[in-house]
């Protein structure tokens, strides 16, 4: 619909000024100052666990909802929960629990239907961030934390060996 | 010669505090002195038309007003003091067509989070160095969704983030290669 009415021939193409030229000159941004603010990233101690419980909470109830009915509005409302545990948990030390929301996320929107077997994996990427959170891997996870994103690509594994 | 950022303001929209805060400060160490901050759509469009911002930097998942609708009303709205103020999205969501759908409702750029330093420098250069035209097709107002090929320099000229190397851990090539079967996995399903 948008792309017919951007290619209709009545639509009109604008070059607006660039204020934001104007105003900041050339040269970009200093390699150090962007090397402090990656730091600050790194470094800031905030506690988002109650945010990721939150969200682990919806994930578990719709979960649970989903295995009893079909229902679009559940399903957008844990790939939602999913979504926002893999962006925002390693803006807060947390980059495992993000890394295996990220699996959850690109597994859930993959998929064509969600149907007992597909809520299963999902289950396992909620045990597992769970554990995570319960055993304060923050940081990188080391070997522990391979560990977990390999048995995690088994379980997507298993489920695409069986639909495809 | 590098950006003199002081004049500009930037609204950051986010209803995670905490992200409100960390992006707040990173935007600061980098040189915005005039950042403002709102925690939905709602109040972003008071800010907007209270301040009149030069880039907007929003989450896409809020209440009551989300970032789509919140964009979506600031290019739509006579009351906008700039319908053609960069907006950047900030979201988790990175399927293709997620992606697509939200940039019918005007985004400028997107950011994916999680986000380093340098990501959400890229997308500030890229909005100040290749500004997007503006199409206004009756039905869509907004920046014009495709980029023009020559707009992907390629050249040897070389920016300050070049040299900024983030330097990838092995829990993280893990999930890269991970991530890559399972999508080759999912259009193997789909085909």
């Amino acid at each position: 619909m948008k792309e017919r009415a951007i290619a209709a021939p009545n639509a009109k193409f604008i070059n607006p000024p660039n204020r934001l030229k104007a105003m900041v000159g050339s040269g970009g941004i200093n390699m150090a100052l962007i090397e402090k603010a990656q730091k600050q990233i790194e470094q800031n101690n905030v506690d988002l666990t109650p945010i990721i419980e939150t969200h682990l909470e919806t994930i578990n109830l719709r979960i649970k909802d989903l295995e009893t009915q079909t229902n679009h509005e559940h399903q957008e409302d844990m790939i939602n929960s999913i979504m926002q545990i893999k962006a925002n948990g390693a803006m807060f030390n947390y980059p495992l629990v993000s890394q295996v929301a990220a699996i959850g996320l690109s597994f859930i929107e993959a998929i064509e239907t969600i149907n007992q077997d597909a809520l299963e994996v999902m289950k396992a990427h909620h045990t597992t961030i769970t554990l995570i959170l319960k055993r304060k891997l923050s940081g990188k996870g080391g070997p522990e934390g391979i560990i977990l994103l390999k048995e995690l690509q088994a379980a997507t594994n298993r489920y695409f060996n069986k639909y495809t | 010669m590098v950006y003199d950022l002081t004049a500009v303001k930037i609204l950051v929209v986010d209803d995670i505090q905490p992200m409100v805060k960390l992006t707040s400060s990173v935007l600061q160490t980098l040189g915005f002195s005039n950042v403002i901050t709102a925690n939905n759509g709602e109040d972003a469009y008071e800010m907007v038309v209270k301040h009149d911002p030069h880039l907007i930097i929003t989450d896409w998942m809020m209440q009551p007003c989300d970032g789509l609708e919140f964009t979506k009303i600031l290019r739509s709205s006579a009351s906008t003091p700039n319908r053609y103020v960069p907006v950047i999205m900030m979201t988790g969501y990175s399927s293709q067509l997620r992606v697509e759908n939200a940039r019918d409702q005007g985004i400028t750029e997107f950011l994916t989070k999680p986000f380093t330093a340098k990501d959400l420098y890229n997308r500030i250069f890229q909005v100040i160095e290749k500004p997007r035209q503006f199409v206004d097709g009756g039905q869509y107002f907004g920046p014009d969704r495709r980029r023009r090929k020559k707009e992907y320099y390629t050249g040897p000229t070389r920016r300050y983030d070049d040299d900024i190397k983030i330097k990838e851990e092995p829990e993280q090539t893990v999930t890269r290669n991970i991530l890559k079967e399972l999508r080759e996995k999912a259009r193997g399903s789909k085909s």
